[in-house]
């Protein structure tokens, strides 16, 4: 099999078609659409890399163990009743584990105490900052739109990981992509379809954890990083301004998007020349 | 009983020196690390690693304590394409932020021959340890520029890149990676 077809077929298709059928299958439970997401996103890794040892040697080898980490959060968030407070600390917590395992290992190769703990808290505050504009983007703008802007919010950061020269990184940029996909065309026919509550920790998770990634294993520029984590922004400014007007939903979704593909556009503009095969 | 005991001084200095084991630092600009990979089952794609140190020690009368430590820096991977370089130090491959250093560490030296050892210790890459036993060829020894003993030693050997963890694309880019490391070594007084 030509390995662009392979590379398709398990990054892309494989984690489309289990996360699709697994949310039409749990549509009907409030975390079902987390999970969905979450299973197309580890069965790609698993038949792509096989399954890691716990604890992974590597840290991209964390992902699917993160994946896993945010789909629990998304149970907690659709199958609880807590309040707002507590939420937030669920999410910190969440938060505090998955860069844990992204820069651990930077403070014994790279980092010196003060160097580690200052680019540990810009990476954290990024991180809580993006989580909630992505929630309070997805909460101003109708559920089909929503889904389709974290779709194209996977998209931007898997190209950018992409750029960033770990293709695998970039490969499991498109597995979430896929399977957050599947979950927009859901929302587009299945209407007693409840994804946003079980889902959005997923993608807050996983989506700076990829950026965080590349951006300290690889040659990501944390401006790119940044950017791309706060595209959001944009589009919850635009759903707030527009908040009456029946433009509200494709405005917002299209200024995250044009945020997030300007990100990319200018990493692209700004990297040097030349590739390889 | 004074004579006896400067007599049993000076027999013990003289055993010490003759047994005494010599220890050479390897001159990294005199030394290379290459290395092969087969591309698409169609070629090869040479690399090397510019950044390499490391001590041998030598005990002419007793191989048994000859030792042999060397380390790489990984970001030094260089196979003559910035692009490709950078991709071999991401974490598809090297992963060169999280484990800068590769290492290789003698725990056996045995002679086999009149010029050529078997080295048997742990080799470490991305933070896996394996054992490994390579032959080396003693090349030679020879006085530098500035009259300091060199030694040089090559030795080719092959391990797989799985074994280490480093999965990405295995088949398109062979398992199996051959390496060769020519060290000179500088005589440390």
């Amino acid at each position: 099999m030509p390995i662009l077809i392979a590379t398709l077929g398990f990054g892309v298709a494989l984690p489309a078609l289990i996360a699709g059928s697994a949310a039409l299958l749990l549509r009907r439970f409030a975390s079902g659409a987390g999970i969905a997401c979450t299973l197309g996103f580890v069965a790609a890794w698993f038949a792509i890399y096989g399954w890691p040892a716990l604890p992974p040697r590597d840290v991209t080898q964390w992902l699917p163990f993160l994946a896993v980490l945010a789909a629990v959060v998304g149970i907690v968030e659709s199958a609880t009743r807590f309040g707002i407070g507590l939420r937030w600390v669920v999410r910190v917590v969440a938060i505090a584990i998955a860069l844990t395992t992204q820069v651990a290992p930077l403070f014994q190769t790279t980092w010196t105490p003060m160097t580690g703990a200052l680019w540990t808290a810009g990476f954290g505050l990024l991180w809580l900052v993006g989580w909630l504009f992505l929630e309070q983007l997805t909460s101003r703008t109708g559920r089909s739109w929503s889904a389709f802007v974290l779709m194209a919010l996977g998209a931007c950061i898997s190209a950018a990981c992409g750029l960033s020269s770990s293709a695998a990184i970039a490969q499991a940029g498109g597995m979430l992509t896929a399977a957050l996909g599947a979950l927009w065309i859901v929302t587009l026919f299945a209407r007693n379809f409840e994804w946003k509550t079980s889902v959005l920790p997923v993608a807050a998770i996983l989506l700076p954890a990829l950026l965080v990634n590349a951006c300290c294993y690889a040659e990501l520029r944390p401006m790119t990083t940044g950017l791309l984590v706060l595209a959001p922004a944009g589009g919850w400014l635009a759903a707030f301004v527009l908040r009456s007007s029946h433009h509200r939903d494709w405005v917002a979704a299209t200024v995250t998007i044009l945020l997030g593909a300007g990100a990319v556009a200018a990493a692209i503009a700004t990297s040097s020349p030349g590739g390889y095969e | 009983m004074k004579k006896l005991l400067f007599a049993l001084l000076l027999a013990t200095a003289a055993a010490a020196t003759s047994s005494r084991a010599a220890t050479y630092k390897v001159d990294p600009a005199h030394s290379f690390l290459l290395f092969k990979i087969s591309h698409f089952g169609a070629g090869y794609v040479w690399g090397r690693f510019d950044d390499l140190g490391g001590k041998i020690t030598l005990d002419p009368s007793n191989t048994s304590k000859d030792s042999v430590n060397f380390t790489v820096k990984s970001a030094s991977v260089d196979t003559a394409n910035p692009k490709r370089d950078e991709h071999l130090k991401s974490p598809d491959f090297f992963n060169v932020k999280q484990f800068p250093e590769i290492t290789f560490v003698s725990s056996k030296v045995e002679k086999t021959g009149d010029n050529t050892f078997s080295v048997t210790g742990n080799l470490t890459l991305r933070g896996v340890t394996k054992p490994l036993t390579v032959t080396v060829k003693e090349l030679g020894t020879g006085k530098g520029m500035m009259g300091e003993t060199r030694t040089g030693f090559e030795t080719t050997f092959t391990i797989k890149r799985s074994d280490y963890g480093m999965n990405f694309m295995v088949g398109p880019a062979g398992d199996e990676v051959s390496l060769t490391l020519d060290a000179e070594g500088v005589k440390q007084l």
